[in-house]
């Protein structure tokens, strides 16, 4: 269960989120939209660990992670990213950038095969980033996220450099992956029909808050 | 769960780093200084009338010659994003050449070209009937300048380079290229070449060969005159200090200014393309000038010394007599260059992290202590008895050298890393594996074009240096920047110009093995 009780953030004085109090259940998956600057990618940042609230808590699991004198590591907070862009070390191969974020090393080129070969990259495994294209990038940089097995998936825009048939085969993935290891997943954005399969619920950022993206709202 | 305090681990990790760092490079210069301070009160040191003069010399040298260096580096920086071409491109791969260059070989080049039968002094001579003169307050200042431009011209490009397209070419189309130059890019390339500038004066005040080479009596030769006569570090640091405090503080400003911290990572919004703006002419103009004085930097030099060594004697006889200081001053640099490098690491990555622009002015003050005051204060450190090993051998002579040219290291490595791509490392920290590889086949390959280049340059610089060879070569030995420095005070003959040939050579074919290494290693 990912918990955020009360966050605020400010950037140069700018607040960004304001109190904010959002609660995901073990298994859910939530969609987060927003307009932009609404905060939705620095939400995911501050569950990863990766910025630092000025107040509030967030919990995983019923532990506290971060806020009032804890600050759990990034990497001890079991979360997989997938970030708007696709952020893959350049010095790795796509199957190298995706087999090391796999915990277990004997089967980590093999699941990471699988996981490229799923997304339509088979044939793309052993090129580096930059012979990439933008699209292909973001579907390695989505099988990273899912190689790890984490018990919590954050994943900022995943679709967005997509074709219609790219997008389908990489859902697909999602969702059976989703069956096979059921981690928590908060997917942000900005058109809610691209994770109608995916997500069973669906949140609007607004002023620094979250929303419930019901009836009229959504 | 491992449980830690909320506060920013970046920030405790970097002002740990920050002070080691300063203890490093400039505890050991500052130990003579701190002594030489309480001198200061007894009157003793300034009882003369001749050190206010040549603390008003100091400074004016360093003045004119960061203004010169300003005008020209950021010139050179303006022609270099106006357009596009081979030749362009050449000269972007080049620029930082001349720091390549030790400043005292340029001296000698120049002294070369200008002297009475010199190429520059006949043209001079048939052309304008004048006499140049290389020595001097014009000589110095020219030759502190050339050398010292590329600096600025690094700075205002990382400056340049971190403007965005989507503004630049919102302004060209809404308000035409005159005023989006003057309103859009001049504010952001003035404070980074006042900056650099700041830097560069400080660097200036600091520098010791030039002057003596060009013989324009300065501070810096002061302090190493006064250590060689007297023997008393103290006395000798309180004549450094009215020239380290200008320099701390132009340091301080020119670090603290931030312009070395672009807000642009790769990645991220596309960078400005200066070539679909066309500059107004008087940019223009200082562009061309930028241009040609670098040219005139690099070309003339190594012609000279071309022209002198072959026309001149036997230029293979004089460098396999010399063999021995070339093999010793190699290896010297290149050790204290890998030193230099590996001790910046762990400092530029956690300066990087805090994003402090605090601790980036940390990184400049040591390059503006004196160099001779720190191989007196690692003399005096060694003269303790538990540290006496140190001073045998040329060990003492590798530390110098690589805390010298750490802060050089440090910055080198700091802007590989903020040109890199930020999300890449916050990748790197949610993926539940050791800290071991996450350092060995994440970090380190990243970190790696930095750390060759920044070894590479502090290595150049080392292959040069003077101030802290002459006070901690060890007996028996002999850098070649040494033995140079010894020819010519009596005169530039063809075998001077020989063994400095060798020596550029050197240092330029060890930069170009380390460029083609980072060229190909540079992940973008």
């Amino acid at each position: 269960m990912i918990r955020a009780e009360a966050l605020g953030k400010k950037f140069g004085g700018v607040r960004v989120l304001d109190g904010l109090t959002l609660e995901i259940p073990s298994g859910g998956a939530f969609a987060l939209s927003g307009p932009s600057g609404s905060g939705k990618t620095t939400l995911l940042r501050l569950i990863a660990g990766l910025e630092v609230q000025d107040s509030g808590a967030i919990s995983l699991f019923g532990k506290r992670v971060s806020g009032a004198g804890i600050f759990i590591e990034p990497e001890r907070r079991d979360v997989a990213v997938s970030f708007q862009r696709p952020a893959l070390w350049p010095h790795l191969t796509a199957e190298q950038n995706v087999a090391f974020a796999v915990p277990r090393r004997p089967e980590a080129r093999r699941r990471a095969n699988d996981l490229l070969a799923a997304l339509g990259l088979a044939a793309a495994s052993k090129r580096k980033p930059q012979s990439l294209s933008g699209g292909e990038a973001q579907r390695v940089a989505l099988a990273r996220a899912l190689a790890s097995r984490s018990k919590v998936l954050l994943l900022d825009e995943p679709f967005a450099n997509l074709d219609p048939a790219s997008r389908r085969s990489a859902a697909e993935l999602l969702k059976r992956e989703r069956a096979e290891a059921g981690w928590t997943l908060l997917l942000v954005t900005h058109d809610a029909g691209q994770v109608a399969g995916i997500c069973d619920e669906a949140y609007i950022l607004n002023d620094g808050r979250a929303f419930p993206a019901t009836g009229e709202a959504s | 769960m491992k449980k830690a305090r909320a506060t920013s681990f970046p920030q405790m990790a970097a002002a740990f780093w920050a002070a080691l760092f300063f203890i490093l490079c400039s505890g050991p210069a500052l130990f003579p200084l701190v002594q030489g301070a309480s001198r200061l009160s007894s009157g003793h040191v300034w009882n003369t009338s001749r050190l206010w003069p040549l603390a008003q010399r100091s400074a004016g040298l360093a003045a004119f010659s960061a203004v010169a260096a300003m005008t020209l580096g950021a010139g050179l920086a303006l022609w270099l994003v106006a357009g596009s071409g081979t030749f362009r491109r050449a000269v972007r791969v080049l620029y930082l050449l001349p720091l390549l260059l030790s400043p005292y070989l340029t001296a000698l080049t120049w002294m070369t070209l200008l002297s009475r039968d010199g190429a520059v002094a006949q043209v001079c001579r048939g052309l304008f009937d004048i006499n140049p003169n290389p020595f001097g307050f014009w000589g110095t200042a020219l030759v502190l300048a050339a050398v010292n431009a590329p600096v600025i011209t690094w700075m205002t490009l990382v400056s340049l380079e971190s403007l965005e397209a989507g503004p630049l070419e919102a302004g060209a189309v809404m308000a035409g290229a005159y005023r989006t130059w003057r309103g859009g890019v001049l504010p952001r390339l003035l404070p980074a070449a006042a900056a650099g500038a700041a830097l560069v004066f400080a660097l200036c005040l600091a520098e010791y060969a030039v002057p003596a080479l060009l013989q324009y009596n300065v501070f810096s030769m002061e302090v190493f005159a006064e250590y060689s006569r007297s023997g008393d570090p103290a006395l000798a640091a309180a004549l450094a200090l009215p020239v380290a405090i200008p320099a701390l503080a132009a340091a301080a400003v020119a670090g603290f200014s931030g312009r070395l911290l672009p807000s642009r990572g790769a990645g991220e919004e596309e960078a400005a393309d200066f070539t679909r703006l066309q500059a107004p002419p008087e940019l223009r103009l200082l562009g061309f000038l930028g241009a040609m004085s670098f040219l005139l930097a690099l070309v003339a030099p190594v012609a000279a010394l071309v022209w002198q060594s072959f026309m001149g004697g036997r230029p293979v006889e004089a460098v396999a007599s010399a063999f021995g200081p070339i093999a010793f001053s190699f290896v010297l640099a290149v050790s204290s260059g890998v030193l230099a490098a590996a001790l910046a690491a762990p400092v530029a990555w956690a300066f990087h992290r805090s994003e402090s622009r605090l601790l980036w002015a940390f990184c400049l003050i040591p390059l503006a202590l004196p160099a001779p005051l720190l191989g007196i204060g690692l003399l005096e450190l060694t003269a303790a008895r538990w540290l006496r090993w140190a001073g045998n051998g040329p060990w003492l002579l590798l530390l110098g050298h690589a805390l010298r040219f750490m802060p050089v290291a440090a910055l080198v490595q700091g802007d590989t890393w903020r040109r890199s791509d930020p999300l890449l490392w916050d990748a790197a920290r949610v993926v539940p594996v050791s800290r071991f590889n996450r350092f060995a086949l994440l970090w380190l390959p990243l970190a790696l074009p930095g750390i060759a280049l920044s070894a590479g340059l502090a290595a150049a610089f080392a292959l040069g240096e003077i101030a802290i060879a002459l006070l901690l070569c060890p007996p028996g030995s002999q850098t070649v920047a040494l033995r140079l420095f010894n020819l010519l005070h009596y005169g530039a003959d063809s075998s001077v110009a020989a063994l400095a040939l060798a020596t550029m050579t050197l240092a330029a074919l060890g930069g170009a093995i380390i460029w083609r290494l980072v060229y190909r290693r540079r992940w973008r």
